[in-house]
């Protein structure tokens, strides 16, 4: 019983400084997001202990501003400077990115930058559109991280890449430079469509994408022939209405 | 006469160096706060980008370490004041720059019974050291003083490298417990 007590307070805890819905982290199915991890995700625990960290090492440093005034390079005072200005940090350096990093695969992010990307997550949550971000979205592949999921290529490369134009996207949308109607930087290569479905049972019985049994198509492989140009559209999202959200807002 | 609780002076240059990695680390940390509460993309970034700060005040933290512990801290005391009490726990060891301090002992009836003076060129709290006890004595200023205080890793370098130096401690070690009065 008060283990319970105790499991749900600490649940609550993460899940509010997380900013996901706090007490609704019991193991509950949230009517919105559907099952909720019983002890939250890796990402709401960086979250938290990035918060927690932020706070012990602003009050060892206040603390050490008061305490130690006038001796702030004694041994002994050094040996608390340790903790506030090398080991906390270090941890926060570690915590603090891959918090930083998780976050930005998250649909919630990409979305963050309202007027530039509202109307492509719009057209993904979007329960009557055919696009192919819809419909992945539907049949929820990747749950939270529709964005990063699509636009990210096989392993710590794609990973790096991504981070690295994702950085550059910020980067264009916090100083203003950036253009309507948006552009993909490069063609939508198939290399992102078959790092799942290559294998695929559904995928592996069409025989348009096959040269023989079990062998994917070298043009599917090589680029010649796009998945896109026999899928429908991978987002419908109408030139004009960007540039006029643009304007409105 | 008014005496200064801290009339402390350290290398300042040090002082100023943990302050300055104390504010980058600050500034790391209320931006890691704000990100981590708002989850804007310039926040995300801004704090992405402050990480540096990080390192920055590593460097200078490891600095003034590597420094404190290699060099002599001179420091200053008004007269009244005590550098070190009796049975308290300190490592340092302290070199008699100016002035004159008295060496004091506690008698079972709590008053205190000066053992002998030090000057220039005097050192003391070798033997808390040397015996890891607590302090002997208390320490306290006659008149101004200025004190090196050097760090235990520092005279144990000096105490190791140079036997003459060490016979001599050692020597006068011998005497100061030959001269104690209740037999420490």
């Amino acid at each position: 019983m008060t283990e319970d007590v105790y499991t749900r307070l600490f649940q609550y805890l993460v899940g509010s400084l997380a900013g996901n819905g706090g007490i609704a982290y019991a193991g509950q199915i949230d009517p919105v997001q559907g099952v909720l991890p019983r002890w939250g995700t890796t990402l709401d625990w960086a979250i938290t202990m990035t918060i927690a960290l932020c706070v012990l090492i602003l009050v060892g440093i206040l603390l050490s501003r008061v305490l130690f005034q006038g001796r702030q390079t004694d041994g002994d005072v050094l040996w608390f400077h340790l903790l506030t200005l090398g080991v906390m940090p270090l941890f926060l350096l570690v915590v603090g990115n891959f918090a930083v990093l998780e976050y930005a695969k998250e649909e919630r992010n990409c979305s963050g930058c309202h007027l530039a990307l509202k109307a492509y997550v719009e057209d993904m949550q979007n329960t009557k559109s055919d696009s192919l971000a819809a419909l992945h979205f539907q049949h929820r592949f990747a749950p939270g991280t529709s964005c990063y999921s699509c636009h990210t290529n096989y392993g710590v490369h794609g990973s790096v890449s991504a981070k690295i134009a994702g950085l550059g996207h910020a980067l264009k949308y916090v100083s203003g430079r950036y253009q309507f109607p948006l552009n993909i930087s490069s063609p939508y290569s198939n290399i992102f469509c078959l790092k799942c479905h290559h294998g695929a049972k559904r995928f592996m019985a069409r025989d348009e994408h096959l040269d023989g049994p079990g062998k994917v198509s070298t043009s599917l492989v090589d680029d010649k022939t796009r998945c896109l140009d026999c899928h429908r559209v991978a987002h419908r999202v109408e030139r004009e209405a960007q540039a006029s959200r643009r304007t409105m807002e | 006469m008014t005496v200064q609780r801290w009339k402390v002076v350290r290398g300042d240059w040090r002082s100023r160096l943990i302050g300055v990695a104390q504010v980058a680390i600050g500034i790391v940390a209320l931006l890691g706060l704000v990100t981590m509460a708002v989850r804007g993309p310039l926040f995300l970034l801004a704090f992405a980008a402050a990480q540096g700060l990080i390192l920055v005040a590593i460097v200078l933290f490891v600095i003034v370490a590597f420094f404190s512990q290699r060099t002599l801290v001179l420091e200053q005391y008004g007269a009244g004041e005590e550098i070190v009490r009796q049975g308290e726990v300190g490592r340092e060891v302290y070199i008699v720059k100016s002035g004159t301090v008295a060496v004091l002992m506690k008698r079972q009836d709590g008053t205190e019974e000066r053992v002998k003076s030090l000057g220039p060129g005097d050192h003391f709290g070798e033997m808390g050291l040397l015996r890891e006890t607590g302090r002997n004595a208390t320490v306290r200023a006659c008149t101004a003083v200025e004190v090196f205080s050097m760090s235990p890793a520092n005279f144990f370098s000096l105490y190791t490298h140079f036997p003459a130096l060490r016979e001599q401690i050692d020597k006068i070690m011998e005497d100061r417990l030959k001269e104690l009065p209740f037999g420490k």
